[in-house]
């Protein structure tokens, strides 16, 4: 009598033990995206409280010329935070909730905090009282003027209550591409694989006297540099120049900018940061149906066995007779 | 009229399933509980039973009915999954390839149970039939299954998963294709074949050769 009873209470802490896992794939809004200050779409509603986070967001430079990059800090501390202690952030021109991406006055963002190109992205907090630093790098408007950047954070807490709060608005002056100064056009890597170099691309106006990669691994101090080679096919005042960054040995993160000179005159593009991660394993597609396939049709073929060996009642039988219903 | 996003729609029908799967699998654990005390404790705490064999007589269909859902919510979940990550996005990552991987298995073992439980709808549950094993172990691995594949999404959905530390212990990478060489696959799939079809084979010799027997013993003439 005691084999089965342990049996049957194994199986029921074990039963207990995935019902208090996680079920739930919370598939309804994480995730880096384009969103506005309101959220957008992805929430039914953004939260309604203010919290008592600090959020700083800085420029690292004041003025800019059109099309010229420019790297923008959000520096982001919670003291309320939830059990995910994750927090969103939001980079905007305005609060206007609808279309306030900073896209919408014309900036591109060449690269965001996770390597990618959204407004709003997630990140874990480090900790309760604890500054988490967030980085985007945006290529500033084709319209000389004075453009208003914020951000937004929304987090959890504790009492399992959204919170937001606002960063001050940062103004920066955008001005018009002085004659003769060189201009580049280049989409950051963010990505970089171990043991292989990390070709580079840039589209350049106005380098007469070359364009040149500068980089160095994350925390180290002096930049290497090599002359990127001019691959343009053709005639035109766009030339193209292709370099690389030698292979790494080791996984980390690599910042690079690249300067394009004309004579005296130069113009550099901000830090951008390549993740070094091991070479991803394609996995085999056609192992991974077949054996699919087998899965499915051995379960099936045990379940036919076992329901065959199970349909001869037991001969013995201790208790009374079962539940009627079901 | 206000678009609804896919990833909403598919927050809803994982969600779906997860509420109706946890509903259909407590209601096996209590016509499990039900049994066992039938056939272990039939004469004590009688009182008591009569509260479980209540609640009991309820779950049967009770589980049958979350089961539907869940099968339904797990289904859906996986084309609404598969519409916002692109097939070809789909096989570069295996987690996604995991997840699909399991989550197939999930929704073929609790189909197994809904064919079970309404097969042999009034007869499964009595404490005579081994047959109520058969439909729990196929409702808790389907449960097992959805777990794991609900861990997996969550851990692709950048949430992160309380199942973390279990994979950590057990030195399992979520992020590795838990995929076998296709002839390792292929021999293990006839193994299974060939011993179900000698087991099948045996039971069907058994069964002619009784009715044979009863009928010879039938025909000797009565001392």
């Amino acid at each position: 009598m005691m084999r089965p009873a342990v049996l049957f209470l194994g199986l029921v802490a074990g039963v207990a033990a995935l019902l208090a896992a996680d079920l739930d794939a919370y598939t309804g809004g994480w995730d880096d995206g384009a969103q506005n200050y309101n959220c957008g779409t992805s929430c039914h509603s953004g939260p309604t409280n203010h919290g008592t986070g600090v959020l700083v967001l800085s420029a690292d430079k004041p003025s800019v010329v059109t099309g010229q990059g420019l790297v923008v800090t959000a520096q982001v501390t919670e003291t309320q935070l939830g059990n995910n202690a994750l927090v969103g952030v939001f980079l905007l021109r305005s609060t206007a909730g609808s279309a306030d991406g900073p896209e919408g006055d014309g900036w591109e963002i060449l690269q965001d905090p996770n390597g990618r190109a959204n407004n709003y992205v997630q990140t874990p907090s480090p900790g309760a009282g604890q500054a988490v630093t967030l980085r985007w790098t945006l290529q500033a408007p084709a319209t000389p003027g004075d453009y208003t950047l914020l951000a937004r954070v929304h987090h959890g807490s504790t009492a399992r209550n959204p919170l937001w709060e606002d960063s001050s608005s940062v103004t920066v002056t955008v001005t018009a591409i002085p004659p003769g100064v060189p201009i580049i056009d280049h989409a950051p890597v963010s990505v970089g694989y171990l043991q292989q170099d990390v070709g580079l691309e840039a589209w350049v106006v106005n380098a007469t006297t070359g364009v040149f990669l500068h980089w160095r691994a994350a925390g180290q101090t002096n930049f290497s540099s090599v002359e990127l080679t001019n691959t343009t096919e053709g005639a035109g005042a766009r030339w193209r120049y292709e370099g690389a960054i030698p292979a790494s040995a080791t996984e980390g993160e690599i910042e690079y900018y690249l300067v394009a000179t004309r004579d005296a005159l130069y113009t550099d593009t901000p830090v951008f940061t390549v993740r070094i991660v091991p070479v991803p394993v394609k996995p085999d597609v056609s192992a991974w149906v077949a054996q699919i396939l087998v899965g499915v049709e051995c379960i099936a073929v045990l379940a036919v066995v076992a329901s065959r060996y199970a349909s001869r009642p037991l001969t013995k039988v201790a208790g009374k007779e079962g539940s009627k219903v079901g | 009229m206000a678009e609804v996003e896919l990833r909403a729609i598919h927050a809803v029908t994982v969600e779906m399933h997860g509420g109706m799967l946890t509903l259909a699998i407590a209601c096996v654990l209590l016509k499990m509980a039900d049994l066992t005390w039938q056939r272990f404790l039939p004469r004590r705490l009688l009182r008591l039973h009569g509260f479980v064999a209540k609640a009991s007589g309820l779950a049967g269909p009770a589980s049958i009915l979350a089961a539907l859902g869940g099968i339904a919510g797990l289904v859906a979940s996986a084309i609404t999954g598969y519409l916002m990550v692109p097939g070809a996005t789909l096989t570069d990552d295996p987690l996604a390839m995991n997840k699909v991987m399991v989550t197939t298995f999930a929704i073929e073992l609790w189909s197994i149970y809904l064919l079970l439980a309404v097969r042999h709808f009034k007869t499964l549950w009595d404490p005579r039939s081994p047959l109520a094993l058969v439909a729990s172990a196929s409702a808790i691995l389907g449960f097992a299954s959805s777990v794991i594949g609900g861990s997996l999404g969550g851990t692709m959905a950048g949430k992160g998963s309380v199942l973390a530390p279990v994979w950590e212990l057990l030195n399992v990478d979520i992020h590795r294709p838990w995929i076998l060489a296709t002839q390792t696959a292929i021999l293990l799939a006839i193994a299974v074949n060939v011993l179900a079809f000698l087991f099948l084979a045996r039971r069907a010799r058994r069964g002619q050769a009784t009715p044979r027997q009863s009928q010879s013993a039938a025909e000797e003439p009565a001392p």
